[in-house]
């Protein structure tokens, strides 16, 4: 049997044949005999494919190429261009009339044109895992240029025009940093990349190593050229494990190409790079915890001065940044320090890419200049809020950071002003939250987080956000008084004051902006038990509907409280002081009669005149006692 | 490596090369989502097209992890077009529509106001 390499199926349903196809495939068959493929080809008759307006249609296989409105004209064609030379007539494929509206191209889609891609140009576009292509897009061209080019001194002094300032949350200006580092006595000095990113809801880290590793190893090898360096390590935690894959693809191709090693581009500078796994301890993204970390030693801070740049890892100087910080670095060397100053604001330069992470229609990763408003990040490159909802807060910074609430949607995002009204940069993660997000409940959450991760080696910080998230937990579980708020206030200044590194110092943030911002939800949620946006579980009201309830008694049955009373045929109630908010009535009732909501406020007793009067009547509905406070 | 000559001569031959190519967003969200098996059904049916020619470049994030997997097909000479959702069948039907018969699948493209909204 012949191994036929291409079939054509030639369609001779009744539509085609009406518009031609028998000439067609006559054609076809003296075509392909004349033109010497009799052994190649072979042509089938076929049934109809359903697309007889466009008729007559043949597909040609393997590749499956379908030409419509084929007329004999056109075999010769289809037979010594596409059978013989493999190039498909494309003037016969398919146009779909009332689609074929312009594509939309990919530099067409506002979800990129309105960002400013530097750090992520590469990201999505090359192969990570090839260093020929980060080449191709002048990847380790900065690095020729600095070695052989420019001093150590020039090079710095480009990074300090540039005005780049660190990326993983405190923002120092990186240009001096590095002049510290290469001013520092002692040898061997070393390069540490703070892969780390412990703060919930950040991931351009990740995505930069995922996607463009070489930025990062070319950056690190300039900054060894600079502060006199050759060693280099990247610090990433072992939960990102295709990070770390391809950093390590990364490293071995750029060694084998002579680009970390020995004698680069010629020179005397030599320069090399490895990987030390974190096992994911936040405070490990700290330098002082990080270097310790490096070491063998547990991961736990120390007081700064003096500081790593000079007494780093191994007690060396040591230059440690941030991932994002240095893939800035390859495109300042290759255009010019001015060149990056001209984008951003006065203070802060460049762009900064953050993640959107919560009630946000696009989760992901924008990078855009630095002073873009928060409201050009939410709505016109996350899509806004899903579900027509009302946006609330975005909390910056992380655990280290605050909220910016509504009034602050035309902030211009940069490390100054978010400062000023008491959040933070931080790394760039930016979580969404919408008017069903309790503010409370979140304090409580990063408090929870912070509590969790605190190494325990200073006491404000291993006991205050202890103290302090037992606090916010009553408070979230209806038993929180006013004092609660002061004491809150109290510890939180002790604990920021006293601590010994930036995790303590900076934990207190998430309740003192939301303290700051959203005060009447405390206070609800302390003198009236009421949780406004309906999270915060203990205060959830439950509720028979005296019309859907058929009074079964499944629900009076299973409540392991008691709370639940009703007659056979009389329409079940929930008695509110006896429960416990399990929720296995909503869950047991076959007729979806028990609904759940913030229920009503129910004042304390005890409190001043009008409020008192609300909870003398709260006493009479046997759904709102307050008896539950004391 | 010795200069920068080696550099350069690289970067021409690369990008000299310029083949059709696929590329597929495989950061952690596109793996997450299923981009291997996107990559897996790319090749078969490239391969079982026989259609050389075509690169698959394994690639990063590209910032929409809601809408991974995703997927840009770039014909030389022609606009990028990216893909958003692709699983294997998708995959599987873009290279036969796209790659071979140039027909891009509208329905899957991401479209130019994705991720704006006009408040
Ligand atoms: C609790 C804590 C966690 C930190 N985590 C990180 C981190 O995950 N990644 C990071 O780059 N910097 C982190 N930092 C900041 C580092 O201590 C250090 O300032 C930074 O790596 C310096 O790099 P840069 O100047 O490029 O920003 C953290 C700091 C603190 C106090």
């Amino acid at each position: 049997m012949p191994q036929y390499r291409h079939h054509i199926l030639v369609c001779q349903g009744t539509g085609c044949l009406s518009s031609g196809s028998t000439g067609v495939l006559n054609s076809l068959t003296s075509e392909v005999r004349s033109q010497g493929l009799k052994q190649q080809v072979r042509v089938v008759k076929s049934g109809c494919f359903g697309f007889c307006m466009q008729g007559p249609v043949m597909i040609v296989y393997p590749e499956g190429v379908f030409y419509t409105q084929v007329q004999p004209d056109d075999v010769p064609e289809i037979v010594s261009s596409h059978l013989k030379q493999g190039k498909v007539v494309e003037r016969l494929l398919f146009k779909d009339p009332e689609t074929h509206k312009p594509v939309q191209e990919f530099d067409d889609i506002l979800f990129f044109k309105r960002q400013k891609r530097l750090v992520l140009k590469n990201c999505g576009a090359i192969n990570p895992e090839n260093i020929e292509e980060y080449i191709a897009q002048d990847g380790y061209f900065a690095l020729a240029k600095a070695v052989t080019e420019m001093t150590p001194e020039q090079v710095i002094e480009e990074v300090k025009k540039s005005g780049l300032r660190g990326r993983g949350g405190g923002g120092f200006p990186t240009g001096r940093k590095w002049e510290f580092a290469k001013g520092a006595e002692g040898e061997p000095k070393y390069v540490i990349c703070n892969a780390d990113e412990g703060d919930p809801g950040a991931f351009m880290d990740r995505s930069i190593l995922e996607g463009d590793p070489h930025a990062v190893l070319e950056a690190m090898c300039i900054a060894g050229y600079a502060i006199g360096s050759h060693q280099g390590y990247v610090y990433v935690r072992a939960e990102y494990p295709v990070a770390v894959s391809r950093l390590e693809i990364a490293i071995s191709q750029a060694r084998e190409k002579g680009l970390l090693g020995e004698r680069l581009f010629g020179t005397d500078f030599f320069f090399d790079i490895d990987i030390r796994l974190g096992a994911g301890a936040f405070v490990c993204g700290e330098e002082t915890s990080l270097i310790r970390s490096i070491q063998g030693l547990r991961g736990e801070p120390r007081p700064r001065p003096p500081f790593p740049a000079k007494e780093g890892l191994w007690g060396r100087p040591t230059l440690i940044n941030n991932v994002e910080t240095l893939a800035n670095i390859p495109q300042i060397i290759r255009h010019d320090g001015d060149w990056f100053a001209s984008i951003g604001t006065e203070r802060s330069k460049g762009t900064k890419v953050f993640a959107l992470a919560g009630k946000i229609h696009n989760t992901g990763l924008i990078e855009v200049p630095m002073g873009t408003s928060l409201r050009e990040v939410i709505y016109n490159l996350g899509g806004g809020i899903p579900k027509g909802k009302k946006f609330k807060a975005a909390q910056t910074g992380g655990p280290s950071g605050g909220c910016l609430t509504e009034e602050h949607l035309d902030i211009a995002l940069e490390y100054d002003s978010l400062l000023a009204v008491g959040s933070m940069m931080g790394s760039g993660g930016m979580i969404i939250m919408d008017e069903d997000s309790c503010m409370v409940d979140v304090a409580r959450f990063y408090l929870e987080f912070t509590r969790d991760e605190s190494c325990g080696k200073c006491t404000p910080c291993r006991i205050g956000t202890k103290r302090m998230l037992e606090i916010l937990t009553r408070i979230t579980e209806g038993k929180g008084t006013e004092k609660d708020l002061n004491d809150l206030e109290n510890l939180a200044q002790v604990v920021r004051e006293n601590s010994l590194c930036g995790l303590g110092v900076s934990a207190p943030n998430p309740v003192l902006s939301t303290l700051r911002y959203f005060r009447q939800e405390y206070e609800a949620h302390i003198h009236d038990k009421y949780c406004p946006a309906g999270v915060c579980q203990k205060l959830l009201a439950y509720e028979i509907d005296p019309e859907r309830c058929k009074a079964c008694g499944l629900c009076r049955r299973e409540c392991p409280t008691g709370a639940i009373k009703g007659a056979p045929k009389q329409p079940h109630h929930i008695e509110a002081e006896a429960c416990a908010k399990c929720g296995v009535c909503l869950s047991k009732c076959p007729f979806k009669a028990i609904s759940r909501g913030p229920g009503s406020r129910r004042p304390e007793p005890g409190l001043p005149a009008e409020v008192a009067a609300g909870g003398d009547e709260a006493r009479v509905h046997p759904d709102s006692g307050s008896s539950l406070v004391h | 490596m010795d200069s920068v000559q080696e550099l350069e001569e690289i970067r021409s031959r690369v990008l000299g090369e310029k083949p059709g190519r696929i590329l597929i967003s495989m950061g952690t969200c596109g793996l997450a989502a299923g981009a291997n098996s996107t990559l897996e059904a790319s090749r078969d049916e490239l391969a079982k097209r026989k259609l050389t020619g075509w690169d698959i470049v394994q690639t990063g994030c590209l910032g929409l992890c809601d809408r991974e997997p995703l997927l840009v097909v770039e014909k030389p000479g022609e606009a990028r077009v990216v893909y958003y959702g692709v699983n294997d069948d998708r995959a599987r039907q873009i290279i036969a529509n796209h790659l071979v018969n140039n027909y891009i699948v509208g329905e899957w493209v991401l479209p130019s106001d994705e991720g704006t909204q006009t408040s």
